[in-house]
């Protein structure tokens, strides 16, 4: 299956269903994507061969390249469902009864939404020795596969004496606003908004930060219809949920939190350091979805009634399920994940023209919504069913005329570039030299730069690298980070001390161990660790007349012209 | 032309000056409408600007005032300016301040560093709704400055340095919603930081062949067609700049530090960055504005060092302002001479300053000042500014000021520092953008601050 055989189809004159035969359909997802494609026409690329695969969706759930021996044991294996049984592996098993103590790393599945989390819940400086508490509870959850809801409403509901020893704590506190000279003083509101606006955010896909200065009438008609009617006091009905949210400084000036629910209620008359002066309002909290009152039950305060609200409003697990989408395919069946336009999901009442209902696929959406509400909120779930579809499977390369329009059909795979901790391991891994990383204020070290933290653990003790991940899209984690390509980045592959140390034949290394090969192995096992696929002809031809000049030096060349290649760092 | 251009980029700035609109990628036409109501100067053609990041504190630095606590080898004594200079701090800088204006009657609206920084570098208020939109000075600057871009040009316009790494600090703001072409090339001069580059004369040859090779190696780039993901090509676009800047015998000479020269700089990673800066603006390779940052300045504690033992070397090794200005003086001193000697300095504005002052008074409980927005001062050389003059003037303080001595009679904000900038540049900073994402117009600088009508300027008093 592949590039060559859809061109001889074509040439053949074949109809140009890109992939040869409709590709089949193995769940709900493929149900969905192909017969909209059908409808409409759109041709898709053929299903991705299995090194393709192999690759994408180790680097997508894992954040690591295929090793050579797994890449050579899967290509070989001929059994049928091998790749439903490939992404089984990718999953580390649950602890089971009686486990006893684990070791501290149990799989890259972990490291690697670990800091997918951490990137989202901004888990940064701004909470000091907090970051590990935070960092080792997110770790936990995902170890347990926690469902999802719980994991919400456990973080948006803690409180503790120290978020430096309450991990879950520090998603509340990460938010808060300071006053006066910044370290002290809390500013309540500003705080309690800040929580409305990011958990609203960030769980149900939808942003209020638009509206939180002024109402959405008279600036928000071109952008969004439903934020177009939302006024600033809806925010603060959202943000009145935390009124009773206590966060501030245990010790006044050093980033280390006490949350509690002590503080009276949200308190229109204090000034806001952040946004513009706030007006007489009803300020009794209402969730902004429906209108849902605070009904006072007992045993449950306002904070952990809004948690359930959220966790139980349909929405929140649309939001989710897209959120994991637009990571594994590239782009969200709602894109930005957090641009939710409420006004404009349902296809039986669509907008009126010019909008177009948002989602490119809704009743794809709902039904995997609904799907992973079925499953108790299971991420694995999620994950599995995404890839496995065939829908997530096609190829990143399609032949022919390819029309922008497409992108909405996912007729092809997106392409992206690793992110900067997935290129460094894969630089580690690919040249068999790793170093040792230490995590910052523990005693405790680390492999791969993904195990981090957050990125300040290794950046004293390797300031280079850590400039160099900069360059690569690492940041503070004030803002997301990216996976924008650059000049900058492309020097570094090419000349960067970093890059040029490890291409070099050193004790230990991959090199060293493979120049006591024969050269077709070499050539071979190169190719297989950096773009996990063997040679093709002219590249295997090319490659060892490289090495028949001079062994060690072309063997040093080759690895820095694969690292160099742009199906390296792309993942495709 | 500046390399990270495509061909089909090239159409659009090409585009520019006929139909004065200029494509953003995704977002429709700009219609940029520049207003006609200023005239901007045109009296720089690169601007370099230093950013000390955290605040400093003005009592302690260029608006001098003496305390019963001020440390003895401050060394403060009259300067032909007519002020008090601390020569113990900054001794070469006073020799460069004939040709500085000094500006005493700045203030800032935040006190807060990330909303500071964000005012320093943008020129707008922080707004949570646009923010992710919003381009930095030097993004503007190239922006403006791409569309006169010249063949020969082999650096891209928007250069930053060694912004310093931590939350607390802010961050450095790149393009926005502007085209990828004009953002920052971030680099980090410090120990550990390598300039990739800088090509070693030993490794010349081997990276050539290496090129070689992989040109017809990787068939991935190769692949043509509009079903190629258009990322392939942008990564192919990358990497041929990154060649032809690494290969380019210019670039060396620019990232090349002599070692004699780094030690007049006051060999540190910010002397360095200042060098790298001159030989930018020497080589004229199109760096239209430098940032280079300098963090550390945020005294909240322990202003005068550690401990007031030992000579004025060990002191500049605990810390506080001592460790600050010793970086800073002999690093601005050496870039003002040089710019002066190779005849650059004429066009070539030099800012410096940070995002706020310091709080006049005695000092915290820690040995410290806190932020202080009313107050905050700056130094400015080169691109048409006369130099040997003092603007503005404060109470016995520093807390307030007293004289603004411009023609605008109230504090000098970052809108006008913005719009000083922008005007020497020969930018319109009145001019407004379209296609922002949020749908909102773009100006340059407005003429509304958080309190409300300013008018902002240009501090055409500089210039006189």
């Amino acid at each position: 299956m592949g590039l060559l055989q859809t061109l001889a189809a074509a040439l053949a004159g074949v109809p140009l269903l890109a992939g040869g035969p409709a590709a089949a359909r193995k769940n709900l997802i493929d149900e969905f994507i192909f017969s909209k494609m059908e409808k409409s026409g759109v041709p898709h690329a053929p299903i991705a061969s299995d090194e393709e695969f192999l690759r994408r969706v180790t680097l997508d759930l894992t954040g690591r390249l295929p090793s050579p021996e797994t890449i050579r044991a899967f290509t070989a294996d001929k059994t049928p469902g091998k790749r439903d049984a490939y992404i089984e592996t990718l999953f580390p098993k649950l602890p089971t009864m009686g486990i006893g103590r684990r070791p501290t790393r149990v799989g890259p599945y972990l490291d690697r939404w670990s800091t997918f989390f951490g990137d989202m819940f901004r888990n940064n400086e701004q909470l000091r020795e907090g970051i590990n508490s935070f960092h080792d509870y997110i770790y936990k959850a995902l170890e347990l596969n926690i469902p999802y809801d719980e994991f919400v409403r456990d973080m948006i509901t803690a409180s503790g004496v120290s978020t430096w020893t309450t991990g879950p704590a520090n998603f509340v506190a990460r938010h808060r606003i300071m006053a006066g000279d910044g370290y002290s003083e809390m500013n309540h509101e500003d705080t309690a908004d800040e929580l409305a606006i990011w958990t609203t955010r960030l769980f149900l896909g939808v942003d209020m930060e638009c509206f939180s200065c002024h109402d959405g009438k008279g600036h928000l008609e071109k952008v969004s219809l439903w934020a177009a009617r939302q006024k600033r006091a809806d925010v603060w009905r959202q943000a009145a949920w935390f009124g009773k949210t206590y966060v501030a400084p245990v010790y006044g000036r050093i980033p280390e939190f006490r949350v509690n629910d002590s503080e009276k209620g949200y308190n229109l008359k204090t000034k806001s350091v952040v946004r513009l002066p706030r007006y007489p309002a009803d300020v009794a909290p209402a969730f902004i979805l429906n209108g849902a009152r605070y009904d006072a039950r007992p045993g449950e305060n306002e904070r952990e009634q809004y948690a359930r609200l959220l966790t139980a409003h349909p929405q929140f697990a649309r939001a989710t399920v897209n959120l994991f989408w637009a990571e594994l395919m590239g782009r969200g069946i709602v894109d930005p994940p957090f641009g939710f336009d409420m006004d404009r999901q349902d296809p039986a009442n669509p907008p009126p023209a010019p909008w177009t209902v948002q989602p490119s696929h809704p009743e794809l959406l709902n039904a995997l919504a609904e799907d992973f509400r079925k499953h108790g909120h299971d991420l694995r779930h999620l994950m599995r069913t995404i890839v496995q579809s065939n829908a997530y499977q096609l190829s990143s390369y399609f032949p022919g005329d390819w029309k922008p329009a497409y992108d909405t059909y996912f007729a092809r795979h997106a392409t992206r570039r690793m992110s900067a901790e997935e290129f460094w391991d894969a630089v580690q891994d690919a040249t068999g030299i790793h170093d040792s990383y230490k995590v910052k204020d523990l005693d405790r070290k680390f492999k791969y730069i993904m195990e981090a933290s957050f990125n300040q653990d290794f950046a004293a003790s390797h300031p280079s690298l850590w400039n160099m991940m900069q360059d690569w899209g690492q940041t503070d984690r004030e803002d997301p980070p990216t996976d924008r390509a650059s000049m900058v980045q492309a020097a570094s592959l090419m000349n960067h001390e970093l890059i040029l140390n490890r291409v070099k034949v050193a004790k230990g290394g991959r090199l060293e161990k493979l120049l006591a090969k024969d050269n077709d192995a070499l050539v071979d096992e190169l190719f297989l660790a950096t773009v996990s696929r063997k040679p093709n002809e002219r590249e295997r031809a090319m490659s060892l007349d490289l090495l028949s000049k001079q062994r060690e030096r072309g063997a040093e060349d080759l690895l820095w012209a694969l690292l160099n290649r742009a199906d390296f760092i792309l993942v495709q | 032309m500046f390399p990270t251009l495509t061909r089909r980029k090239f159409w659009q700035y090409g585009a520019v000056s006929v139909t004065g609109g200029v494509l953003a990628p995704g977002t429709g036409r700009l219609n940029a409408a520049a207003t006609g109501k200023v005239t901007p100067r045109g009296s720089a053609d690169a601007v370099i600007f230093l950013n000390l990041v955290g605040g400093p504190s003005q009592m302690d630095t260029f608006d001098f005032k003496q305390y019963k606590f001020t440390p003895e080898d401050l060394a403060v004594k009259a300067h032909p300016l007519g002020i008090q200079w601390p020569h113990g701090l900054l001794p070469k800088t006073a020799g460069i301040l004939k040709h500085a204006a000094l500006v005493r009657s700045m203030a800032a609206w935040e006190t807060l560093h990330n909303l500071g920084q964000f005012y320093l570098q943008v020129g707008h208020a922080f707004n949570a709704a646009r923010a992710k939109e919003m381009p930095s000075i030097g993004s503007v600057v190239a922006h403006e400055m791409l569309a006169k871009a010249k063949a020969s040009d082999f650096l891209p316009p928007f250069v930053s340095m060694n912004f310093p790494a931590g939350a607390v600090n802010g961050t450095l703001i790149r393009e926005g919603y502007f085209d990828s072409s004009t953002a920052p090339l971030t680099l980090d001069v410090r120990k550990g930081g390598n300039m990739p580059f800088l090509l070693k004369d030993d490794y010349r040859d081997r990276f050539a062949s290496r090129l070689d090779f992989l040109r017809s190696f990787d068939s991935s780039r190769q692949l043509e067609g509009s079903g190629v993901n258009k990322l392939v090509r942008e990564w192919d676009s990358f990497s041929k700049s990154a060649e032809r800047m690494i290969r380019s015998p210019k670039v060396a000479g620019i990232f090349d530090l002599k070692e004699a020269d780094r030690q007049r700089y006051g060999s540190s990673a910010f002397g360095d960055a200042c060098m790298i800066a001159r030989n930018m603006v020497d080589s004229g390779g199109g760096a239209r504005f430098i940032l280079v940052n300098q963090g550390g300045w945020d005294h909240h504690g322990d202003i005068y060092g550690k401990s007031n033992k030992g000579t004025m070397e060990d002191r500049r090794a605990r810390g506080g302002l001592y460790s600050n200005c010793g970086e800073l003086d002999p690093a601005l001193a050496s870039l003002a001479a040089d710019l002066e000697a190779s005849g650059k300095l004429e066009r070539t504005l030099v800012c410096v300053m940070g995002e706020f002052g310091r709080t006049p008074g005695p000092l915290t409980d820690i040995q410290g000042r806190d932020h202080w927005p009313n107050v905050r001062c700056g130094l400015f050389l080169g691109g048409g500014v006369k130099g040997g003059k003092v603007i503005g003037a404060t109470d016995d303080q520093g807390a307030k000021i007293t004289k603004f001595e411009w023609h605008k009679n109230r504090p000098i904000y970052p809108e006008d520092v913005t719009a000083t900038i922008y005007s020497a540049l020969g930018i319109d900073w009145t001019k407004k953008l379209g296609g922002a994402p949020s749908g909102r117009e773009f100006i340059y600088v407005e003429d509304m601050s958080p309190t409300g009508f300013i008018g902002s300027t240009e501090i055409r008093e500089l210039f006189a």
